[in-house]
């Protein structure tokens, strides 16, 4: 969409102003520079692509929202990621919390058969599928701090203090949840292989 | 966090792993750190091992980039993400202007009862030494903490007593206990089990320090 006299702005700064101004495009247009990464980051969170929309739809409006309180202290990545992050475990918890009721009033048999279903890909496709379902199960398995910190630094590219910055902790923090993380899912991939 | 480097002069794993990230790359003022890592890599062959782990995990980590979502997919999530804008600003625009009207109203009754009392009272010694006086907001035991985010996994909550910054959400491995001392008012020793597997709110007073 082209954007109108009022918004027509390329630097996030001149963006976020418009989009604080309540400028409809500019706000579009910071959910498209943004959204990839919010998706990616959901994603690796809670394992699938309808629940990661869902997480990116809850934070675009929580952070279009606040946006006038946003105070330019760290970058809107970064702000917005965390708001993706806090979105997509909150929404993990609440889908655990009924999947694991709606399951157990299921019974076992019915557990098994809920199973997902991976398409047939050829080849080198479906190596892939089973190699993403394989560090998808691994990665739940770690505690959220860790799994957050991990894929904020893995997925969103950040560095050390950045994550820092998003999470609210110390880069040593940052340091060992990332060590143990790795340590976690190095042995879970290899009990898998 | 543990020391940078252990008593043999081994480097500890999280430094590693941060230089492994490309933490140091392109700053100048860890260049000793640096050299001083690649030095101990380079005698060291388990380093190596460590290394190709990492590389392997992030080879495994891009191999298995989510697939985006369709053009049409993002166009209709924006579609929903604007229509629950749209519904959220305008009862956001009228909270915000009845709660700035009440607060003007508070402020100017405020001003008001100040200004009465002022007058009507002359200033004492007492008056002045209470300027300096600071009125807690709340004390420690009226605070109650409902929900801590992360609560559901094993962690311990670091923090001090009265509140003066944020509760730290510390996971197993982040927090060693080196020594554990007694309760102060009541010299009971705090249980803790053998790792910090369970929550525990780990809270001092300051004047107990």
């Amino acid at each position: 969409m082209a954007l109108g006299i009022a918004c027509r702005v390329s630097n996030d700064d001149a963006l976020l102003a418009a989009a604080v101004r309540g400028c409809k495009e500019a706000q579009e247009e910071l959910f498209r520079r943004y959204r990839q990464v919010a998706y990616r980051v959901a994603y690796r969170l809670l394992g699938n692509e309808a629940d990661a929309l869902d997480a990116v739809q809850e934070a675009f409006v929580k952070a279009l929202t606040h946006l006038p309180s946003f105070e330019g202290r760290s970058s809107f990545k970064t702000w917005l990621l965390r708001v993706v992050s806090n979105a997509s475990l909150d929404l993990g918890r609440q889908r655990g919390r009924r999947e694991a009721l709606s399951m157990d009033a299921m019974g076992p048999k019915s557990r098994e058969e809920m199973e997902p279903l991976v398409l047939p890909v050829p080849g080198q496709a479906l190596e892939r599928e089973d190699l993403r379902r394989q560090l998808q199960k691994a990665l739940q398995q770690l505690p959220p701090a860790q799994r957050q910190t991990f894929v904020l630094h893995a997925e969103a590219e950040l560095s050390y203090r950045e994550v820092a910055e998003v999470l609210g902790i110390s880069i040593g923090t940052v340091m060992s949840r990332l060590y143990y993380a790795r340590q976690k899912l190095r042995a879970l991939l290899e009990r898998t292989a | 966090m543990k020391s940078l480097f252990g008593p043999g002069g081994d480097p500890s794993p999280e430094l590693l792993a941060a230089y492994f990230d490309g933490e140091f790359e392109g700053r100048d003022d860890l260049s000793l750190l640096r050299q001083r890592l690649e030095h101990w890599l380079a005698l060291h062959p388990q380093g190596q091992e460590d290394l190709a782990h990492y590389q392997r995990l992030r080879q495994m980590w891009h191999d298995t980039t989510p697939h985006e979502p369709s053009r049409e997919q993002w166009d209709a999530l924006l579609r929903q993400i604007s229509a629950s804008l749209t519904q959220v600003r305008p009862p956001a625009r009228v909270f915000w202007k009845a709660a700035a009207g009440l607060a003007a109203a508070c402020l100017l009754v405020l001003v008001a009862w100040s200004a009465v009392r002022f007058v009507n009272r002359a200033p004492s010694g007492q008056d002045l030494a209470s300027e300096d006086e600071v009125f807690p907001v709340a004390t420690e035991s009226e605070i109650v903490i409902f929900r801590v985010a992360g609560d559901d996994a094993p962690t311990v909550i670091v923090g001090e007593l009265p509140l003066k910054g944020p509760l730290e959400l510390m996971g197993p491995g982040d927090v060693t206990f080196t020594s554990i001392q007694p309760d102060a008012r009541d010299n009971m020793m705090p249980h803790v089990s053998a790792g910090p597997g369970s929550p525990m709110v780990w809270a001092r007073l300051e004047s107990e320090r």
